[in-house]
């Protein structure tokens, strides 16, 4: 069970929502936005505010990739065909050796500047270990 | 040979969600040339201009715009479909980076010219960069008044699922649902989101709606070949001096896509070409010779068993292992299947399996029947286009000749 306070929390976070089904989406956004990522005490909370049966929403929550489900923000990389020709493999190898955990992502819709990454929200072109060490420890 | 009517001129100076590039790009003129005509008058225009979705299929614009109208219920929606995520397309990021209003100036004449009153924009989670832009600009629409009460506007983000882009799974996303397909028919036309007629379309789509209704059908057909009307965005990527996406004439030749100094520029490092993907993840393999005859047009294409697809043309040189390509975009299709019909969850899996060893490339047969198997039976495109790129190997055996190694 959720406790009040994040239910209260996530109630004040969707107020000029409908409650109903088609705002899940946008509430599962509002909720990542807005706290920071979406765990299993958050999405019982977000099923309780819209109504909403809880294995629905963990259904729905779950088909998605990019939404956050830990505090730290995650790093993505492109690993699909043509960011693997400017190596993107080998870059995913190199920052996992330094202990960064970069998620293995399809297609970012940028291979014109490959490799492509995103931190968080963030979009990053023409990729490499130093610009996306950069980036993640630059925000501390 | 570059064109630009969906893409505005490079020294543009005004901001592109400003009220001024709306002037600017004749978008004005084009919603108040669209709200002086009969919606069915739009309806004939857009059919007369030979607009065919840019999505990938190709269907006629104006023959779906008029289903739409003559379908029975209230409200109607008009979707803009922003979710691009087949691998190798970039387009419509760029488009809607560079000037967004084209997009939504033509979803709003779609929604005139089909009784729509309400209308969504669905942009992939990975381009919230590309979303501020579209915010913007859709608040710029509405201090016209070309939004509001009459017709609604509302953004919504995916949030990474490929299989999202699928025109009745993307409904269902906005629903509050798990993003699967749905069967059809029924089609979106009649039954589509919320249950409700339905006119979805690609970004790209809609921006040629906003050129054609800012000039007239003639205008529009000056370009492109008698069949394929207009100008096509494609997203040059891999082995290509000048990546980018470049706005062309249908019927361009291909070789002049990728060679010219303009566009593509030609293969870097002094290496020789040794395949073209067009199309995308699901596309058609082509080889050198292939790309040296061609013209990018549907018809021409066709008879190569190719096609435009999304507009992606993904470049590899001598160095590249096909097998390895072919690999990878079959994990790509096991990753991103939905899951709920056999032939394709079943398939897409095998096809990993089978493709582990290279021996394995030269079964055609087998990998025929599996191919056969999967575009028969599965419920959306992405299952009965998952086999797509490998299949067309099956005619190239050259392609799958060892690639000259990298040093
Ligand atoms: C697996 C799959 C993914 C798709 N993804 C997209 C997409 O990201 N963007 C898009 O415009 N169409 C996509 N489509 C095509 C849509 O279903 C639909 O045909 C299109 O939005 C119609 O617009 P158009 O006629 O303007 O092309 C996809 C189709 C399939 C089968
Ligand atoms: S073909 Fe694949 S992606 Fe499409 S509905 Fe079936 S399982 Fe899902
Ligand atoms: S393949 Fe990496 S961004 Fe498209």
């Amino acid at each position: 069970m959720p406790t009040h306070e994040t239910v209260d929390q996530i109630r004040t976070l969707l107020e000029t929502m409908p409650k109903e089904r088609a705002s899940l989406l946008p509430a599962l956004w509002a909720v990542a936005d807005e706290m920071g990522w979406i765990d299993e005490e958050r999405t019982k909370a977000i099923a309780e505010v819209l109504n909403l049966p809880v294995a629905d929403v963990f259904g729905v929550a779950s088909f998605y990739a990019l939404l956050p489900t830990e505090p730290a923000r995650p790093v993505r990389v492109c690993d699909d065909v043509m960011c693997r020709l400017k190596g993107s493999d080998a870059l995913i190898a190199e920052l996992r050796r330094e202990g960064i955990e970069a998620l293995a992502s399809p297609c970012l819709g940028r291979c014109d500047q490959a490799p492509a990454a995103l931190i968080g929200k963030d979009p990053l072109v023409h990729a490499d270990a130093s610009n996306i060490r950069a980036t993640v420890r630059g925000e501390g | 040979m570059r064109e630009h009517r969906l893409l505005p001129h490079a020294e543009s100076a005004s901001a592109p969600a400003s009220y001024a590039r709306l002037v600017e790009r004749g978008f004005e003129r084009a919603l108040q040339n669209a709200a002086s005509l009969d919606p069915a008058d739009i309806r004939r225009q857009v059919s007369e201009a030979g607009i065919m979705g840019r999505g990938g299929a190709a269907f006629p614009t104006g023959r779906k715009w008029d289903s739409v109208a003559d379908a029975p219920g209230t409200p109607k929606y008009v979707v803009m479909n922003a979710d691009e995520s087949e691998p190798g397309t970039f387009k419509d990021r760029v488009l809607l980076e560079k000037d967004p209003f084209g997009a939504l100036v033509g979803l709003i004449i779609a929604a005139r010219a089909v009784g729509a009153s309400h209308a969504y924009v669905y942009i992939r989670g990975e381009y919230q960069d590309v979303e501020a832009v579209v915010r913007e600009a859709i608040q710029t629409l509405e201090e016209r008044g070309y939004l509001g009460a009459h017709l609604s506007c509302e953004i919504r983000r995916g949030a990474g699922a490929y299989i999202a882009g699928e025109e009745t799974a993307l409904f269902n996303s906005i629903e509050g649902k798990r993003p699967e397909p749905r069967v059809k028919p029924p089609f979106p036309t009649v039954h589509g989101l919320f249950g409700r007629p339905t006119l979805i379309q690609n970004v790209e789509t809609l921006a040629n709606v906003a050129v054609l209704m800012a000039h007239d059908v003639a205008w529009f057909r000056e370009q492109g070949t008698e069949k394929t009307p207009g100008t096509k965005l494609v997203a040059l990527s891999g082995h290509i001096r000048r990546p980018g996406v470049y706005e062309v004439p249908f019927g361009v030749a291909l070789k002049d896509l990728i060679y010219d100094p303009e566009l593509g520029g030609g293969i870097p490092d002094g290496r020789a070409l040794k395949a073209v993907l067009l199309g995308g993840a699901a596309g058609t393999f082509v080889t050198p010779e292939e790309v040296s005859e061609v013209q990018y047009d549907y018809g021409p294409l066709r008879q190569l068993g190719a096609s435009i697809g999304s507009g992606a043309i993904m470049v590899f040189d001598e160095t590249v292992p096909i097998q390895t390509v072919v690999r990878q975009l079959a994990h790509f299709f096991a990753d991103e299947s939905c899951g709920q019909c056999v032939p394709c969850r079943i398939g897409t899996r095998r096809l990993v399996e089978l493709l582990s060893d290279d021996e394995a490339f030269s079964d055609h047969e087998r990998l025929k029947d599996l191919g056969r198997a999967m575009q028969d039976a599965s419920i959306c495109g992405l299952g009965q286009t998952a086999p797509m790129a490998l299949l067309s190997l099956m005619d190239r055996p050259t392609l799958l000749s060892t690639g000259r190694s990298a040093n």
